[in-house]
């Protein structure tokens, strides 16, 4: 839940102006964005692969209630117990008592978005249960005390400093700023965490309606690590997490990894299939699944946004984003950055709550251009615009100015005498040979100098042709 | 619980088939690429001859990923392998997997009679459940078998039934997989194509694993090794057709 507005431009302005933080997100971007481009460009089939992954996600949240049944009514078969909820705290509420039931006072996490949208760790210290992060980026991120700047990289925003020093703060080692060093550090911390964590809660990748399969996708193994030791596995998946058959995962394989990381494929692919079985040595004894709405099911009631609901939450398109790459993910005010973060935060959490993000955009259309599912992003950015000034919530001076651009657009006549003018301001106002200050707009970025004669002007005298 | 689970659940199914079409696609084949796709190989399980060439990539891609590849000879010839890996790298505490071509190797026996060895497990010590895993975490070397082994993306698929279960493959330092060099797949399509997936035939837990653990939190580096093993060796037994 987030408590008022969200305040983009302000975080944004204050971020922008941090060097290191913009230091921080170039070079993670621009490494990201490299490896992906080399991984997709040794693909041929890459854009039939998009076009297929489309389809099949089409198909699932065209059909939501029906797959989600059948995939319930598979994952319990196997010895799963599901439970649906409709809000965050109700999810979590859920979890807590999961933990409580089991008396657990230790949980590890693997990286799951969902939970952090549940505020999940919150909840659980509010019940004296302990939760351990233990994706590298998340550990260090909740050591921080912060929240993850990216969906699939946490602590992109910090540098391997920045972490070095954390490190030797708060868990009393050496300083280092050796990732190899840091890295083994929170192995060994780990390690002990999960031997003695009686929960594991993780996200989930796909859950697949057929089979009621879950797939979950990590390099460090925590993910692994998670289903494999404690006795109690709690999975956290929204509603849209549901693909039809199993055979679709091998599309949905090829295209994550590749767009997320760069990777062929990821370290790990876990696909569980219920508990563990009688024969078995490890694996949990338990296997909950919680099914998450948490206004999502506003995203599918209206045509514009469904297709918000078929992202993978690979990350591309906020490493791609020019916005992203200089304000990072903090900017956005809630779980989901970027592009895509833009799109459902205004309806998973209301518009008059996030009407500025869909301005945060240039809607250049990168994103859309990497988005392995080939979600229309920036249109849709286009269409929330639309809607926040439909519902007046743009400023008035804004709604004026863009009313008087567009009759002088329309009418010809006013168009030309409002270059002449222009021109003439600038001749009075201006230095020679640049161009006008506008309040606002100039704090930002330059406006172009007027030429003296416009275009129409140099046609009719047959200057160009 | 007390949670009115059944509340929420029809409430929320509610709300999804007011937006969600009625139709009824599972029953259906797929309605996509059928014909003419060319990401996606007919459902038909035709399995391409592995050839040198197949072999080289899986070598060339594990070498990419920071795996390793040793090519044994025969399975009489497993131990000798696994004796030699240990030596070099001074792994003295070693748990073996009761997958069939490692019983079929007779590797717990072999293993047991160089003395440098200490065999924490194998399915031949009777250990209780809770106590495998602290005796893993403490192996160096873990080995086990698996289902296929996947050129094009150099991965290895373990359906984790056998003995020492999922831990095996993930606690200790260092993961050691055997197979035999049929058990090769071009692509995870060939292999795919090649299996019938159904809620009564998956196992509880299938992995694919593709390299050792890694991580790039920290400034993009690349570190391998964060909970999984460190290390990952791929024997690649010759024969098995
Ligand atoms: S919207 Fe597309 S590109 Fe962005 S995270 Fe989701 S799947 Fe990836």
């Amino acid at each position: 839940m987030i408590t008022g507005p969200i305040k983009f431009k302000e975080a944004a302005r204050r971020n922008l102006a941090a060097q290191d933080l913009r230091e921080n997100l170039r070079r993670a971007t621009s490494h990201s964005t490299t490896l992906r481009l080399k991984a997709v460009s040794a693909v041929p089939e890459w854009e039939d692969l998009r076009s297929e992954a489309h389809a099949i996600k089409k198909e699932a949240i065209d059909h939501l209630a029906e797959y989600l049944e059948r995939f319930e009514s598979q994952a319990t078969e196997a010895g799963c117990k599901v439970y649906w909820a409709e809000t965050a705290s109700q999810a979590a509420e859920y979890v807590v008592n999961v933990c409580r039931q089991k008396g657990a006072s230790l949980v590890v996490k693997a990286k799951s978005m969902t939970s952090e949208e549940m505020e999940l760790n919150t909840a659980l210290e509010g019940a004296s249960i302990q939760p351990v992060e233990t994706d590298l980026g998340e550990f260090i991120v909740q050591l921080a005390g912060e929240t993850p700047s990216h969906i699939t990289a946490p602590a992109l925003h910090k540098s391997r400093t920045q972490i070095g020093k954390l490190f030797s703060e708060k868990l009393g080692m050496n300083f280092s700023d050796d990732p190899k060093e840091l890295t083994r550090a929170a192995r060994a911390i780990l390690r002990e965490k999960f031997m003695d964590a009686g929960i594991g809660i993780t996200g989930v990748n796909f859950a697949v309606a057929e089979t009621g399969s879950l797939v979950l996708i990590t390099n460090e193994g925590n993910g692994r690590m998670c289903t494999t030791l404690p006795r109690t596995h709690i999975a956290l998946m929204g509603i849209e997490k549901v693909i039809p058959r199993f055979d679709d995962l091998r599309v949905f394989l090829k295209l994550l990894a590749r767009s997320s990381t760069g990777q062929k494929l990821t370290s790990y692919v876990t696909i569980l299939n219920g508990p563990r079985e009688a024969r078995e040595t490890d694996g949990p004894e338990e296997l909950h699944v919680v099914i998450l709405d948490n206004g999502r099911s506003q995203l599918l009631a209206h045509p514009h946004t469904r297709e918000a609901l078929y992202c993978i939450r690979c990350g591309a398109c906020l490493n791609v984003c020019p916005v992203y790459q200089r304000v990072g993910g903090h900017s956005y005010g809630w779980v989901y950055p970027g592009p895509i973060g833009s799109v459902i935060t205004p309806e998973l959490q209301g518009i008059s709550q996030a009407q500025e993000l869909p301005f945060a955009s240039s809607l250049c259309g990168h994103c859309s251009a990497v988005c392995p599912v080939k979600i229309d992003l920036h249109h849709m950015l286009l269409w929330l615009r639309k809607s926040a000034v439909d519902s007046a919530l743009t400023s008035r001076g804004e709604r004026w100015i863009i009313k008087l651009f567009a009759a002088t657009m329309k009418r010809p006549g006013l168009y030309r005498w409002s270059g002449m003018l222009g021109w003439m301001v600038q001749r009075i106002l201006a230095p020679r040979g640049k161009g006008l200050r506008v309040p606002c707009w100039s704090a930002g970025r330059d406006f172009p100098p007027l030429p003296k004669k416009s275009f129409h002007q140099l046609w009719e005298e047959g200057e160009i042709n | 619980m007390s949670l009115p689970a059944k509340d929420s659940r029809s409430l929320l199914l509610e709300k999804l088939r007011r937006f969600s079409r009625p139709a009824s696609p599972l029953s259906e084949p797929p309605p996509k690429n059928d014909t003419a796709q060319p990401g996606r190989a007919p459902q038909i399980a035709v399995r391409e001859a592995v050839n040198e060439e197949t072999i080289s990539q899986l070598a060339q891609e594990l070498k990419r990923l920071g795996a390793e590849l040793r090519y044994v000879a025969g399975l009489e010839n497993l131990s000798a392998a696994i004796l030699q890996l240990g030596r070099e790298s001074h792994y003295k505490r070693i748990a073996v997997g009761a997958d069939p071509i490692l019983k079929e190797a007779n590797l717990a026996t072999g293993l047991q009679n160089f003395q440098d060895f200490k065999l924490i497990l194998s399915d031949r010590t009777p250990t209780p459940a809770n106590q495998i895993r602290e005796a893993l975490s403490k192996c160096q070397l873990g080995i086990t078998g698996c289902d296929a082994v996947i050129a094009e993306t150099a991965t290895m698929v373990l359906s984790h039934a056998g003995f020492g279960g999922r831990s095996i493959s993930l606690l200790p330092e260092c993961h050691v997989v055997v197979a035999y060099r049929a058990q090769v797949f071009i692509s995870l399509d060939d292999w795919m194509n090649s299996q019938s997936f159904t809620r009564a035939t998956l196992p509880s837990c299938t992995t694919f694993i593709t390299g050792p653990s890694r991580t790039a939190d920290i400034e993009k580096v690349l570190v391998t090794g964060v909970h999984g093993p460190l290390r990952l060796v791929l024997m690649l037994v010759q024969g098995g057709d």
